[in-house]
């Protein structure tokens, strides 16, 4: 049982690594790449496709890494043996 | 095979640890409060004007040396990773000190000023990195109960890839180290009278009395006060910018109007002639002095080396379980964060004093008084040549072409690495300014040398030589091995500052795409990979590593080999081509040997000696793809690892050893 506990939880956590592999590659990668498209809008006095390679792109990786975090932590508190009884 | 299990302090000890630290500190931070209050006033008064600058930028080592007391380690695995319990919250801070380097902060925030948006890879970089890190890396690394890189590596992949790795980590760590140590004495020398050889021995002696304290302990405590002052320093700077262009005190969101002010006042330079659109480089327009490869390029590199940078990452070995890991990770980029998003506010900031400066129609004999202060230590070019003084800029200017008098945008060269040092007086702020931008720089260089100094203190006597010398191998002896090698590591990068031998600028570059390429596929596959095993990583890694070293080396010193052999890939355009064919043409006509003409024919090859114009900063685009592929391709056909190995992910991956220490 604990091992089959452990390989749901695995899987778990292997599924919201590819999330935030996913996540990553468009917001840090992607996004700062589109600089010329999105310059032509501009948001809150910025060009921004400036805006999200100077600013944007890090603030939305941050907060989407502590929301990363913060469901890892459920799923490990699920893993702990906590729900599985 | 299999690391014990966490030992972990006795209670009166980590007790006594990690109090007194803590009371230190705040005397520390009520003292250094009243400290900067009375500099203000007195810089107010117009008082003391260097002396503020001198306090200030000895203030960090002061810093370090009231820490490092209450924090000496009595134990060799407190020494090397901080084990004997911190906050994920103190932990957090020094991860990110030890992330936000001097070369950072100068190197960084120069090239936002001097390239506008193709120097913002760095921003990027470093967020996405520690991203990268907190899902994939440190969580495991803390569960593994190793004290350094390499053990973690040797646990997973056997003992010749603990040797491998830990000869990689310590010569990564003697560039950091180095690197940053020439940084300290360059900043010292600028502010304090000391300069050359005094500084440096004084700067290595103060630092490893640190060192040699509490090794990992110290920089636990140090680099998290540290931080906090590069944090405050650069957005109390930021918001007076801000609140004077546009009465917004948050400068990452103020800058805007200064974006459109520096957009508007390029046009009209070029207009006046007091620019010339080839060398001005427009600040919010992508890809004039890069190209979308390298920018992706340098990015990643900067991602996978911060991410695998064993000074960085080597902090997750402190946290006590894989959520404080991750919760270290997660706060590190937050205090990242707040940094990387004020350095582009303050590089438009500078931009646009710098192109009013111009605008305003500077005459040569009423250049401000900065320009010659800085021209002095030969940060500052006037016409090209380092402005000492007005006749050496006026006879400059005089055979400068098509100038008529006034100052245009392209004779006024700051050099990009002092841009954050120079910008309180570009942008007209009080003196104190001055001061508190050199301690940032100063803070930050500290905490990374002192993080570097450690590292590879485990890595030579943890993982080298503790493991060469048999017998006796007490916790006892360990520590005085990590000190002696300590020691050794201080002195060895000490001579090297001091005898510059060795060029830092180019080797702050080079360490960023070799720690990526050697160390991030390694640590990877190793935990997320089961197949993965030691004849797979040591592969991946020589073959990543080595061939970024051989871009980085022969295009660098052997460009017109690089470039005959590789030919086909280089970027060149059909006139770079055809004047490098020319040169070459001639030097093989004058009489051999001639010293000038092969010079011209390595500058000119050196132009042109790249595979598909990718640059050194970008040359993790070779190093991860091969490092990952080499990795898999030879892990496949060679055996799967061992049960061992296999017992060991296990123990990586169960979540249940991230509970609070009482249950194993």
């Amino acid at each position: 049982m604990t091992v089959e506990a452990t390989g749901h939880h695995w899987r778990r956590t292997r599924r919201l690594v590819w999330l935030g592999l996913l996540l990553w590659l468009l917001v840090v990668v992607a996004a700062p790449l589109a600089v010329n498209q999105l310059n032509l809008l501009r948001a809150g006095g910025f060009p921004l496709g400036f805006y999200v390679a100077a600013q944007g792109a890090a603030v939305l990786a941050t907060a989407v890494t502590f929301l990363l975090v913060r469901r890892q932590e459920t799923i490990d508190r699920d893993g702990d043996g906590g729900s599985l009884h | 095979m299999q690391p014990e299990g966490d030992s972990r302090p006795s209670e009166d000890e980590s007790g006594a640890l990690s109090e007194s630290p803590a009371l230190s500190l705040a005397i520390f931070i009520v003292g250094f409060a009243a400290g900067i209050s009375i500099l203000v006033i007195l810089d107010q008064m117009g008082l003391m004007r260097t002396a503020t600058t001198r306090v200030l930028v000895v203030l960090p080592f002061l810093v370090a040396l009231a820490v490092a007391w209450p924090a000496r380690a009595r134990r060799h695995d407190v020494f090397l990773a901080d084990k004997c319990g911190v906050s994920a919250g103190i932990n957090g801070a020094a991860m990110a000190a030890a992330a936000v380097s001097a070369t950072l902060l100068m190197a960084g925030s120069g090239a936002m000023f001097s390239t506008g948006h193709d120097g913002l890879p760095v921003v990027t970089g470093l967020i996405g990195g520690f991203m990268l890190m907190a899902l994939l890396l440190a969580p495991y690394l803390a569960r593994s109960g190793a004290l350094t890189i390499a053990e973690f590596l040797g646990h997973r992949f056997g003992g010749a890839m603990r040797t491998m790795a830990a000869l990689v980590i310590a010569a990564l760590a003697f560039i950091v180290l180095a690197v940053q140590l020439s940084a300290l004495s360059f900043l010292v020398g600028l502010a304090t009278p000391l300069s050359g050889l005094p500084a440096v021995a004084a700067i290595a002696f103060a630092l490893l009395l640190c060192v040699l304290a509490g090794g990992m302990r110290t920089f636990t405590w140090t680099g998290a006060v540290l931080v906090l002052l590069v944090v405050v320093a650069l957005l109390v700077a930021g918001g007076t910018l801000g609140w004077r262009t546009s009465q917004n005190p948050l400068a990452p969101l103020a800058y805007g109007q200064a974006l459109r002010d520096i957009a508007d006042l390029e046009l009209s330079l070029i207009g006046r002639k007091l620019a010339d659109g080839a060398s001005l480089k427009r600040h919010a327009v992508a890809y004039l002095s890069s190209d979308a490869l390298n920018a992706v390029g340098a990015a990643l590199g900067f991602m996978a080396s911060v991410a695998a940078m064993p000074h960085v990452l080597g902090r997750s070995f402190a946290a006590r379980a894989a959520r404080e890991a991750r919760a270290s990770a997660a706060g590190a980029m937050l205090l990242v964060l707040l940094i990387v998003v004020t350095l582009p506010a303050l590089a438009a900031f500078g931009k646009l004093a710098f192109l009013k400066l111009v605008a305003a129609g500077t005459e040569l004999d009423a250049l401000p008084a900065w320009i010659y202060e800085y021209g002095r230590a030969d940060l500052v070019k006037v016409c090209g040549a380092s402005a000492t003084a007005a006749d050496a800029v006026a006879a400059a200017c005089k055979s400068a072409p098509g100038f008529k008098g006034l100052l245009r945008a392209q004779d006024l060269a700051i050099d990009p690495s002092a841009f954050l040092l120079v910008l309180p007086s570009l942008a007209g702020l009080p003196q104190f300014f001055s001061g508190s931008m050199a301690a940032a720089v100063v803070a930050a260089a500290l905490s990374v040398t002192i993080a570097s100094a450690v590292v590879l203190s485990g890595a030579l006597s943890s993982d080298l030589a503790g493991r060469i010398i048999k017998g006796d191998s007490s916790a006892n002896r360990q520590l005085v091995l990590a000190r002696v090698m300590a020691s050794a590591a201080m002195l060895a990068a000490a001579s090297l500052v001091a005898t510059r031998a060795a060029d830092f600028a180019l080797l702050a570059t080079w360490v960023v795409p070799l720690a990526a390429a050697t160390l991030f596929p390694a640590l990877v596959l190793g935990i997320w990979w089961r197949r993965s095993n030691a004849p797979g990583a040591i592969a991946g890694m020589l073959a990543g590593g080595g061939i970024v070293l051989y871009y980085l080396v022969a295009t660098r010193y052997a460009p017109v080999a690089f470039f005959e052999q590789w030919f086909g890939f280089s970027n060149a355009g059909m006139s770079a081509v055809m004047k490098y064919q020319s040169l070459r043409a001639a030097a093989e006509a004058a009489a051999p040997e001639n010293a000038a003409a092969l010079a011209a024919v390595e500058a000119q090859a050196r132009l042109i000696a790249n595979w598909w114009g990718i640059r050194p900063a970008a040359a993790g685009l070779f190093g991860l793809p091969v490092g990952f592929a080499v990795h898999v391709a030879v892990a496949l056909i060679t055996p799967r690892p061992g049960s061992d190995t296999q017992s060991f992910i296990d123990r990586l991956r169960d979540p249940r050893r991230s509970k609070p220490p009482s249950a194993s």
